[in-house]
């Protein structure tokens, strides 16, 4: 039963803030005697720092603190611990932090920039994937042998790698009938939400409360009292209103620089960030990689192994992409039925802008190279690229590639969906196309907690740490909190993104909100539950398990005259014990990976929860100039069952559209030195509401066993996976082969046709 | 160097000393207060700073707050009835068109702009009309249900 | 930085001759403040200069918007004008101010280069009229003097019967064009081809001109002949946006194209 009635509407609680202009962002927000911060940027991709003399910047007018790494202690941060908040020695990319000051306003800012005194010695740039781990590159990190890192071996360049076994990969190939190499290459992209990032920190004594436009709060407090040796109860994060993060604004950034300008100047300071410091300066942007598959099957389309080696772009540091390769090597292989499989993937430091966790790290680039080589494999045998994939796709009970043995699963109704969705088969203008593909993605189980209480006239307040960033936890958590208390959503207020009020949370990333704090607020509601089914027991003379909670009131069941409403017993408990419930809603575990050999492991190979999907994209290409425009998006999703329809079928939509923009205009361009040459919305091109198809969404809502309440997953990040797979497979109907390069532009379309190319 | 000048603001006159290269969106955020126009971008390029001027949308991170004086600025927090939701923003709830909002304000002064030249526009007018606006979140597709929701009951 | 808001021509130009920078829409300048590329220490905005919105039959005032362009501008430079930026950068954003920046992707620029459009240049002391193959020099470059301003584009009398306008982009809005063209064809067949976004400044192909002015009907391969003889002329580079080839490739498309538009 829906947790919502189809006739519901339900209004997101933030909404009125939003469009009357009175929410409040960081950047909307100014304390009394508050100053602005700047960086210094290395602005050159790989030197040696000769000489850093900040004494003349000091002395600028209105500058009240000018900070470098000789002003914070010397820690080392990120999954692998190869960052620190300055540079010293080295810089490493042209966005990396050389200097911080805090001035009076943004002018006496600039002019203590312009006045530090640095001067650089280049060292050889990193840049190219293949190059950088060949004999004799030099290295980006050359110290980094002393660097700690849990499960990372150290060689090269080489930043993290995965390798994964199972069965015997020579012995398939030699089953084969046919064995179909494809390569690949992804350019890097941008998370690029539309509100660049700001911080603002204010010390009161000991304390710091910092408000930032983070995903992750408790990761940044983190972060702030490693690296500045502060106690976490004296570090308070606060996330005010957020425009959008999607992963761009995950880890800790720069929370600590400006905790440590405001100390050093003894005011508040704010940073906010100009939209091309959003595009070079944070250790999130999406990973550039080299994919090459090679896959045997049989004639009548049986998978029998699969190679594959990814090379990631892992940028000048680590940020959290440790895990990358890991879930390359899984993306790569695919959601299909093959029992030999050896894949190898390295994350390797070039001297780019850090990669970090955008929306589904890692799938949107691996599932655009193996839904391309899948269509291709189905074009070798002959197969319709839908009915290949019906046979090919695990499916309930069926085992995948790392061995799991997958419990309820919808992937097989997202194909079948998919495509009816979008008429597949219909008679088509030979400029048009229909392409298909399929996608995956973890769920990621995980450490939360909720406080829920009722007061005196039943209404609720959850307190959490769950981060809104447009994702939806303020429509999500109150009606999960709702329906065990037989209330309305919007008696239901959330207390959110305060590290010093709410337990701790993961915050938005790995799409974890529903099912971690989803269960932990469950978990709290029930408390509640249990005190509201005593009271009512008393006041009802009955048995408190035959009690009921249902459309605001207590009764008894089976007898629904034999009531009394909630907002009475609130009114009792508000006189003796409290409605107080809280949760932290035990992790489910890991599903076991068997029989699979992995170097490098990050526990990635048993995929709890994974979610499915099925995306159809239908295109017109202009054969003359290669340019693409999408015409129709068909999405099907297992995402189990829905919670919040109008606020995953918006996350299946927007990520839809990203993934357009991915595969046709969203790419970053460097020049040799590794610089970027389009940090601008003007040559960095988001999609626009004119090149925006209609999205037909379908929810396979397959009953999840313990994931999130109610037989629920995850949403957020799947919708980003599989779209410019799709839009690839249609174009290749057209142009007779893939475009081996993301995004494929219309300038790359039209290379392919003519048989050239750049992969 | 800075000037006095009267900015029209909501139909509030605004008194205000500005500093002569300032644009019109650091002058309304900062020196009248009014947060709800935001900045995305630098270059035109993202429609969240969006204001109507005298009716007619401009962005006004492109615009010297200067050249604005004797006109009528309206802002997002002028958009709303002192009997409720404007129209726009109520479609724009119901139908899910928001979701981190920050592109929002934008989208409601397009879409105040849209209306007022062209009360019942096609969808492709619509699209291009609200092409300056860029959102991230949500594909589109609810702001575009929104938008001729709002049309359509006028 | 002192800006200044004069509302007759007269003090206009002395700002300019005085070397303020002039400031029409914002849409160009503004941003380049913003980004701290450009700090000019004098700004002339010339919005309340009522001489240069004026626009009369075949002379456009530079301050003319692209909105009122696309309201009721000849076909090709109201089709131009459809396509520049978004709505509200239509409604500031100015002929003159694009004539004055010269981007080689200037979405008006070829339209004036296609009907030897002239641009009227006012001084305190002098008026001149340079043709549009004079004025632009460069990559924004131009003949203007220092003192000079940009009061008005003086097109032809009569404008050719047809007039067609395209642009090749990634996008279907808000697009910088990888090329932008207009094709017009009178009467009496004679045709000019205009591009931009292929050279530093908007540029004729008058070879494709030339040959396709002599077709009264012109055949298939005739208008192939053209698209080769456009590829041909043109003189693309490569830079982060497009590769010299397909910028030279898609001219010659869209040249034919709108030819052929013409040619309907």
């Amino acid at each position: 039963m829906p947790l919502l009635t189809e006739s519901k509407v339900f209004i997101r609680p933030d909404g009125p803030d939003k469009v009357t202009g009175s929410g409040r962002y960081v950047a909307d927000i100014t304390l009394t005697g508050m100053l602005t911060a700047k960086f210094l940027y290395a602005g050159i991709s790989h030197a040696e720092i000769i000489r850093l003399d900040v004494s003349a910047a000091r002395r600028v007018p209105g500058v009240l603190a000018v900070l470098t790494h000789e002003d914070v202690p010397e820690r080392r941060f990120g999954s692998i611990a190869d960052r620190t908040l300055f540079a010293k020695d080295v810089v490493r990319f042209e966005g990396e932090v050389v200097a911080a000051v805090a001035a009076i306003d943004a002018e006496a800012a600039q002019k203590a920039l312009d006045a530090v005194v640095v001067e650089y010695k280049p060292l050889q740039v990193v840049t190219d994937l293949e190059e950088a781990i060949a004999d004799g590159a030099p290295l980006v990190h050359e110290g980094w042998a002393d660097y700690e890192a849990a499960n990372v071996e150290r060689n090269g360049n080489v930043a993290s790698f995965t390798s994964m076994t199972r069965g015997d990969v020579e012995k398939g190939m030699a089953q084969a009938d046919h064995v179909v190499f494809g390569r690949y290459v992804a350019d890097a992209t941008h998370a690029a939400p539309i509100e660049p990032r700001g911080v603002l920190a204010q010390w009161e004594g000991d304390r710091v409360t910092i408000w930032s436009s983070t995903q992750v709060p408790f990761q940044a407090r983190d972060g702030v009292c490693e690296t500045l040796d502060l106690p976490t109860n004296r570090v308070r994060i606060i996330v005010p209103h957020m425009g959008g993060g999607f992963g761009g604004k995950c880890g800790f950034h720069y929370e600590a620089h400006v905790a440590a300008l405001a100390r050093v100047a003894r005011r508040p300071v704010r940073l906010v960030f100009s939209r091309r410091e959003e595009f070079i300066a944070p250790d999130r942007r999406r990973e550039g990689m080299i994919i090459e598959i090679t896959t045997g099957l049989k004639s009548d389309g049986t998978l029998t192994a699969r190679r594959v080696r990814v090379l990631l772009d892992n940028g000048a540091y680590s940020a959290d992409s440790s895990f990358f390769p890991h879930m390359a090597a899984m993306h790569t292989l695919g959601p299909y039925k093959i029992d030999n499989i050896h894949a190898e993937a390295f994350s390797i430091y070039t001297n780019h802008q850090p990669s970090g966790s955008v929306r589904a790290p890692t799938a949107p680039q691996t599932c655009w190279a193996l839904e391309s080589h899948t269509d291709e494999l189905a074009a070798v045998v002959g197969m319709d690229p839908v009915a290949f994939r019906q046979q090919n796709c695990i499916d309930t009970g069926e085992t995948g590639v790392a061995g799991q043995v997958y419990d309820e699963i919808g992937l097989q109704e997202c194909i079948r969906e998919a495509v009816s969705g979008i008429d597949y088969g219909q008679d088509l203008e030979d400029d048009e196309a229909i392409g298909v593909a399929v996608g995956w993605w973890p769920s990621f189980p995980g450490a939360s907690g909720a406080f829920v209480k009722i007061d005196r006239d039943g209404k609720g307040v959850i307190t959490t740490g769950a981060q809104e960033c447009g994702t939806g936890s303020v429509m999500t958590l109150p009606i999960l909190a709702a329906a065990e208390l037989g209330m309305e959503p919007e008696d239901f207020e959330l207390v959110y993104q305060d590290t010093s009020v709410a337990p701790y949370d993961e915050g938005a990333t790995g799409s974890q909100t529903i099912l971690n704090n989803g269960r932990a607020t469950v978990e709290a509601a029930r408390q509640i539950a249990v005190q509201l089914k005593n009271l009512a027991a008393k006041k009802l003379e009955a048995s408190p398990d035959d009690i009921v909670l249902a459309d605001g009131r207590a009764h008894v069941a089976g007898s629904p005259e034999s009531a009394v409403s909630i907002v009475e017993l609130a009114g009792v408990a508000a006189g003796g014990e409290l409605l107080l419930g809280k949760g932290s809603g035990t992790p489910p575990e890991y599903p076991s990976a068997v029989g699979v050999a992995c170097v490098g492991d990050q526990g990635l190979s048993g995929w709890a929860g994974p979610q499915f999907s099925c995306h159809a994209v239908k295109i017109r290409l202009d054969r003359e100039t290669g340019v693409v425009r999408v015409l129709d998006v068909s999405a099907a999703h297992d995402s189990g069952v829905i919670i919040n329809p109008i606020g995953a079928s918006g996350q299946v939509e927007g990520g839809v559209m990203m993934g357009i923009g991915q595969a046709l205009t969203e790419g970053t361009v460097y020049d040799e030195d590794g610089a970027q040459k389009n940090p601008a919305f003007l040559d960095y091109k988001l999609q626009t509401m004119a090149d925006a198809p209609p999205i037909r969404v379908h929810f396979a809502e397959v009953h999840t066993p313990n994931m999130g309440p109610h037989g629920s997953k995850p949403i957020a990040e799947a919708p980003n996976v599989a779209t410019a797979a799709a839009i690839s497979n249609a174009i290749t109907k057209l142009t007779g082969q893939p475009v081996p390069r993301l995004p494929m532009t219309a300038q790359r379309v039209w290379e392919t046709m003519r048989g050239g190319g750049d992969g | 160097m800075t000037e006095p000048i009267t900015l029209t603001v909501n139909g509030l006159d605004y008194p205000v000393d500005v500093d002569m290269g300032r644009n019109l969106l650091s002058v309304l955020r900062t020196e009248i207060g009014l947060t709800g126009t935001k900045e995305g971008c630098d270059d035109s390029e993202c429609g969240a700073c969006m204001v109507l001027l005298d009716d007619q949308p401009v962005n006004s991170c492109s615009y010297l707050a200067l050249q604005a004086e004797g006109k009528s600025v309206t802002t997002i927090e002028g958009v709303m009835p002192a009997d409720g939701l404007h129209a726009i923003q109520r479609s724009l709830l119901e139908e899910g068109g928001v979701q981190c909002g920050f592109c929002t304000p934008g989208i409601i002064m397009s879409t105040r702009a849209l209306l007022d030249g062209n009360p019942s526009p096609s969808e492709e007018e619509i699209r291009i009309g609200l092409s300056g606006n860029l959102c991230r979140c949500t594909g589109y597709a609810k702001i575009l249900a929104a938008v001729i929701r709002t049309a359509s009951d006028n | 930085m002192e800006v200044h808001h004069p509302t007759s021509l007269p003090d206009a130009l002395r700002a300019v001759a005085a070397g303020a920078t002039p400031l029409a829409g914002g849409t160009d300048l503004m941003v380049e403040i913003n980004f701290g590329h450009a700090l000019p220490d004098h700004v002339v905005g010339l919005r309340r200069v009522e001489e240069l919105n004026s626009w009369e039959d075949s002379r456009i005032g530079a301050g003319v918007t692209w909105r009122r362009i696309d309201e009721k501008g000849p076909t090709a430079l109201a089709e131009a004008a459809r396509t520049v930026g978004s709505p509200q950068i239509r409604n500031a954003g100015t002929i003159g101010g694009n004539v004055a920046t010269a981007s080689p992707a200037g979405d008006g620029l070829p339209f004036l280069a296609a009907v030897d459009a002239s641009i009227e240049l006012v001084s305190p002391t002098s008026t001149r009229h340079l043709l549009w193959s004079d004025f632009f020099v460069g990559v924004k470059q131009t003949a203007k003097a220092p003192d000079e301003l940009i009061v008005a584009i003086q097109l032809p009398e009569r404008l050719p019967s047809r007039q067609a306008f395209g642009k090749v982009g990634s996008r279907n809005a808000m697009v910088i064009a990888t090329v932008g063209c207009v094709v017009t064809r009178d009467d009496d067949g004679k045709t000019t081809v205009a591009l931009g976004s292929v050279a530093p400044t908007p540029i004729r192909a008058f070879r494709a001109e030339e040959m396709i002015s002599a077709e009264t009907s012109p055949s298939e391969s005739a208008l192939f002949e053209f698209q080769r003889l456009v590829s041909e002329d043109v003189r693309p580079i490569t830079d982060h946006r497009s590769t010299e080839e397909y910028r030279r490739h898609a001219a010659g498309v869209l040249a034919r194209r709108l030819l052929e538009r013409c040619l309907r």
